[in-house]
């Protein structure tokens, strides 16, 4: 199974070039059941890599572009009135889908913003007087550009807890330029590309990651880390619970794709970044860099 | 074994050891604050007011920045204030004596310390001053209540310093103090013992305070007016205990300090040299011995009972002149105390007297209408007796006995005894001793105290310096020196009654203290036994807490015999800060924690590889395959059970499916052939990495 996933980030990687190691953390967010935050200036390639994933993984896949005058509605659906029934009717909005990308999802109001992380949260919308199931699975992938913050609403701490990783694509280096320069637009190759993980092959790769085993010394070490972010006086809000649980949730999907079926201290530094920096507020209310993760996983022993 | 395909996020871990600056939380810096506010608040007495208004705005300020009612102080004001600061402490501490120019450079220092409140750095900088601030606190005032308040001013500070190592705390509360509060508590053993046993050997452990002695006392020189002064002033002059705790009679307490045998027309000055006294037997029995603690004067006199026979101190030598008055040598700086014994007697009992012109000198000029009554007794041909009657009688009818005596002119003693009539005692005593040698008698004014209040509580006699006085003495030829008070002729009561009972409705009786109990206390009866036993306190407090270095001289003495600073140095400094040193590092030693038996075996190969170079040495947040790989890379050779162990290691450690380290035989199969292979290179080649070259 786990060539299987490695021939799958292979395949994505061969679209989004030169991002191997954020393809695979974007894998193993997908096979722990969490949503992606993507932040990056445009023409990173977000779009493509999300693109790429629901190809890859046979998901069916929407888009939304967010705007300051999407409305809910627009994104979970409405009731139309049909003539030839006499009745309303519910037309599912681009909710109902298997992988959302929700682009620039800061650019929206609040309201709009909160329709989807409750569809996130919940896996399921209430719209019209019914709940409606959305199907499994269900990802959302949004992206956020962190440059132009004119005209946007920043999302809240609480919704940013809702998205398991927060990763960025950043500029290729020097010789994968090169190299996208001359083959041009890959955007074309990803209907050339063969699905290499089913639906269902997703789905048990899923139920296999929540079989991976925690040991007592990891999750000493997760606590550990967890209670160094609340420790340190520049930091505002610590890890939560629900962060630390995230942390251990990606670490299995790690371990997974790594091929074990237990988890090391490694795989919990790996995902670390991703997982933690975005949960956290520094006190003078900008986000986490990446120096303070990388400080605080240098001053946590990793041996108990 | 394989390389694992990511280390992006692994090799950065072991970069990143900067620690942040941590900054202040707003409990702390309304901690820090309070602390400020109660460390300066003792010394506002001895800073500039300015100060006192500049430091007291920054607090202020700094309190509503903190508690966010106000902005923080714009920069081009805490930009300005630093260097007006320092040119207003510049311009004021160099007009002040050394301590209070000390104070006013902390709490300048420490006011502008506020301005940049930020990091926890700051915040220890103004603990220490803090600290420091508190024991400055006791070289000005070292009474009881100022040692309470530094108790509470030290709980505040460590409650500060609690409130800069809390991280969770938000809020100020206080718990803190409480913890402080304990903390403070279980240091109270470690200050008693220190207390007892830390030598006090001047010079290392006096700091002279010029301020104590900048207050009234006498001096040596009496002019009218001179003493009437002293009784504005309620400060403590001495304290004396008796050996059997039964004082003299109140019209014996006559405290000698300083004889004047000058007299410039207008003052009494002490100018002739007296010498030291031949030691005579005591005649009778009715000698008082006691024990003084005299305040500081700086002055070299000490005072003692009328006449006293011997006197000694633990510290320096006493010499008694042959005035009868006793001198410590040197200026009296601190307080001091000495023992005595006296003859409670009307007059010395010498035979002759030496260098009688001294004693009779006189301007040539002046005061024609005392002259002439002089003349006058000469004429008559009066015994001193008689003369002595004449004038006590005419003290008697007219004279007027007051605080407030008003200036007099060019001819003070005519005026005096002709014209205004009211003088307090050194107006009689100067006219007395004036005609005295007048009519050719050997005369000499002599100050001191007359008095003292009894502490029936703990059994000593305080006097204050209101109960100055001025007397004269003598020369008969019988008798030798001879005690004259005139005050007894106009004013019997003054040395019957307790001076405050005489003079206490008088307005310019302790004029510098109007709300004084003394003053308040006489007509209500609790006040005055609070206040009896307040100073009874006060007593004991002096006695055994600020004068126990005397003690404890004597006792090291007795120890060690005579005491020299090498002497203490090998005997109590050296031993003291070893025990000292060796308890510090046991409390502070690393004690090494108790790790998994597994990740105890990782630490025993890093200490391993780091005895050949340090830098091999685990890093806190390296796991442990990075570890072993970044191990291989400096060694390829070493990879192969690396691995091998690396790989058991996990599987142990990581998965619970495996069983307990001790039973697992190929872990420890592992571990001993990753140990060999790792040592052998090491062992043979010295340094592994040329081993791989």
């Amino acid at each position: 199974m786990q060539d299987r996933l490695a021939t799958a980030v292979q395949a994505v990687s061969s679209v989004v070039m030169g991002k191997e190691e954020t393809v695979k953390l974007a894998v193993a967010c997908m096979l722990s059941r969490g949503h992606l935050l993507i932040e990056d200036l445009p023409g990173m390639g977000k779009t493509t890599l999300a693109h790429t994933l629901a190809h890859v993984f046979d998901l069916e896949y929407r888009r939304v572009q967010f705007t300051s005058d999407l409305l809910p509605a627009d994104i979970i659906g409405s009731a139309v009135f049909n003539q030839q029934e006499g009745g309303f009717q519910f037309h599912p909005g681009p909710v109902f889908t298997q992988l959302l990308l929700a682009d620039e999802i800061n650019r929206s109001t609040p309201k709009t913003q909160s329709a989807l992380l409750e569809a996130m949260e919940e896996g399921q919308v209430s719209a019209e007087g019914a709940t409606r199931q959305l199907p499994e699975p269900f990802f959302v992938i949004a992206t956020q550009n962190p440059a132009s913050q004119y005209g946007t609403f920043p999302l809240p701490e609480s919704q940013l807890d809702r998205f398991l990783m927060r990763l960025s694509l950043g500029y290729p280096d020097e010789e994968t330029e090169r190299a996208l320069l001359k083959h041009g637009d890959t955007r074309q190759d990803i209907g050339r590309l063969a699905v290499s993980i089913d639906r269902q092959t997703l789905m048990n790769i899923q139920l296999a990651c929540d079989q991976v085993t925690v040991s007592d010394a990891v999750v000493d070490y997760v606590q550990r880390l967890a209670q160094q972010t609340r420790a340190i006086e520049t930091i505002q809000l610590g890890l939560s619970p629900r962060g630390a649980l995230a942390l251990i949730q990606a670490s299995k999907a790690w371990a997974y794709m790594e091929g074990r079926d237990f988890v090391t201290p490694d795989d919990v530094q790996v995902v670390f970044e991703p997982v933690v920096a975005h949960r956290l507020m520094l006190r003078s209310g900008t986000q986490l860099g990446q120096s303070i993760t990388t400080n605080i996983l240098a001053s946590v022993d990793v041996l108990s | 074994m394989k390389l694992p395909t990511f280390q992006f996020k692994k090799s950065t871990v072991a970069e990143a050891t900067n620690k942040p600056e941590v900054l202040l939380a707003r409990s702390s810096k309304l901690w820090l604050l309070t602390m400020l506010v109660a460390v300066c608040l003792p010394q506002i007495r001895e800073i500039p007011l300015w100060l006192t208004i500049v430091v007291g705005a920054l607090l202020a300020w700094g309190f509503a920045s903190t508690l966010k009612v106000r902005k923080p102080l714009a920069r081009w004001v805490r930009w300005s204030v630093v260097p007006l600061m320092s040119v207003g402490v510049l311009v004021s501490a160099s007009g002040l004596e050394s301590l209070a120019g000390l104070a006013t450079l902390l709490i300048a220092g420490a006011g502008l310390k506020v301005l940049e409140l930020r990091t926890r750095r700051d915040g220890w900088v103004l603990v220490l001053v803090s600290l420091f601030m508190v024991a400055v606190n006791f070289l000005f005032d070292q009474s009881i209540v100022a040692a309470l308040y530094g108790f509470f001013s030290l709980a505040i500070t460590f409650a500060a310093l609690i409130s800069l190592n809390e991280v969770q705390a938000k809020q100020v509360n206080f718990g803190t103090l409480k913890r402080s509060a304990t903390i403070l508590a279980q240091s109270v053993p470690v200050m008693v013992v220190l207390f007892l046993v830390f030598p006090r050997i001047e010079p290392l452990w006096s700091v002279k305070s010029e301020r104590a002695v900048a207050k009234t006392g006498l001096s040596n020189e009496v002019d009218p007016g001179s003493v009437a002064n002293l009784t504005r002033n309620d400060s403590v002059a001495f304290r004396a205990s008796f050996t059997d705790d039964a004082p003299p009679e109140r019209s014996q307490r006559y405290w000698r300090a300083i004889t004047y045998d000058f007299y410039d027309g207008r003052s009494w000055l002490n100018v002739g040299k007296n010498v030291g006294l031949e030691a005579s037997a005591i005649d009778t029995d009715t000698y008082y011995d006691y024990e003084i603690i005299m305040e500081p004067t700086a002055r070299p006199w000490l005072v003692a009972l009328d006449y006293p026979q011997s006197v000694r101190a633990a510290r320096g030598t006493l010499t008694l002149k042959n005035d009868f008055t006793v001198t410590a040598g040197k200026p009296i700086l601190d307080r001091f105390s000495y023992s005595g014994r006296s003859v409670v007697r009307e007059a010395t009992q010498e035979l002759s007297l030496q260098d009688r012109e001294r004693f009779l000198r006189l301007p040539p000029y002046g005061n024609p209408q005392a002259r002439a009554l002089a003349a006058s007794w000469v004429e008559q041909q009066l015994s001193l007796t008689e003369k002595i009657d004449a004038l006590y009688r005419r003290f008697n009818q007219s004279f007027e006995y007051t605080l407030s005596p008003g200036r007099l002119g060019r001819n003070s003693v005519d005026q005096f005894l002709f014209e205004t009539q009211r003088g307090f005692c050194e107006h009689f005593a100067s006219s007395t001793a004036y005609l005295l040698r007048l009519a050719g008698h050997p005369t000499r004014l002599v100050g001191g105290y007359q008095g003292g209040e009894w502490n029936p509580y703990e059994k000593y006699m305080l006097v204050r310096q209101y109960e100055a006085h001025a007397w004269v003495e003598v020369w008969d030829e019988n008798t030798g020196w001879r005690r004259l008070d005139p005050t007894t002729a106009v004013a019997p009561e003054r040395i019957q009654l307790p001076f405050d009972e005489l003079f206490g409705s008088s307005d310019d009786f302790i004029a510098e203290s109007p709300l004084s109990v003394l003053r308040l206390g006489k007509n209500i009866e609790w006040l005055n036994e609070v206040r009896l036993r307040y100073e009874a306190v006060n007593y004991s407090w002096h006695r055994w807490i600020l004068g126990y270095h005397n003690q404890q001289v004597d006792f090291l003495h007795d120890l060690m015999g005579s005491l020299s600073t090498l002497k203490l140095l090998l005997v109590i400094f050296v031993p003291g800060s070893l025990v000292t040193g060796g308890l510090i590092w046991w409390l502070l030693r690393a004690r090494p924690r108790r790790y998994h038996a597994v990740d105890a075996d990782v630490q025993y190969l890093s200490r391993l590889v780091s005895r050949a170079d340090s830098s091999l040495a685990r890093e806190q947040g390296e796991t442990v395959r990075t570890y072993c790989w970044r191990l291989a890379k400096h060694q390829p050779y070493w990879e192969e059970s690396l691995m091998q162990w690396l790989n058991n290691l996990e599987q142990l450690r990581y998965s619970p499916a495996r069983g307990q380290p001790e039973g697992d035989a190929s872990y420890h199969a592992s571990f001993k052939n990753m140990i060999k292979t790792v040592k052998k290179p090491t062992r043979l080649l010295g340094k592994p990495a040329r081993a791989s070259a």
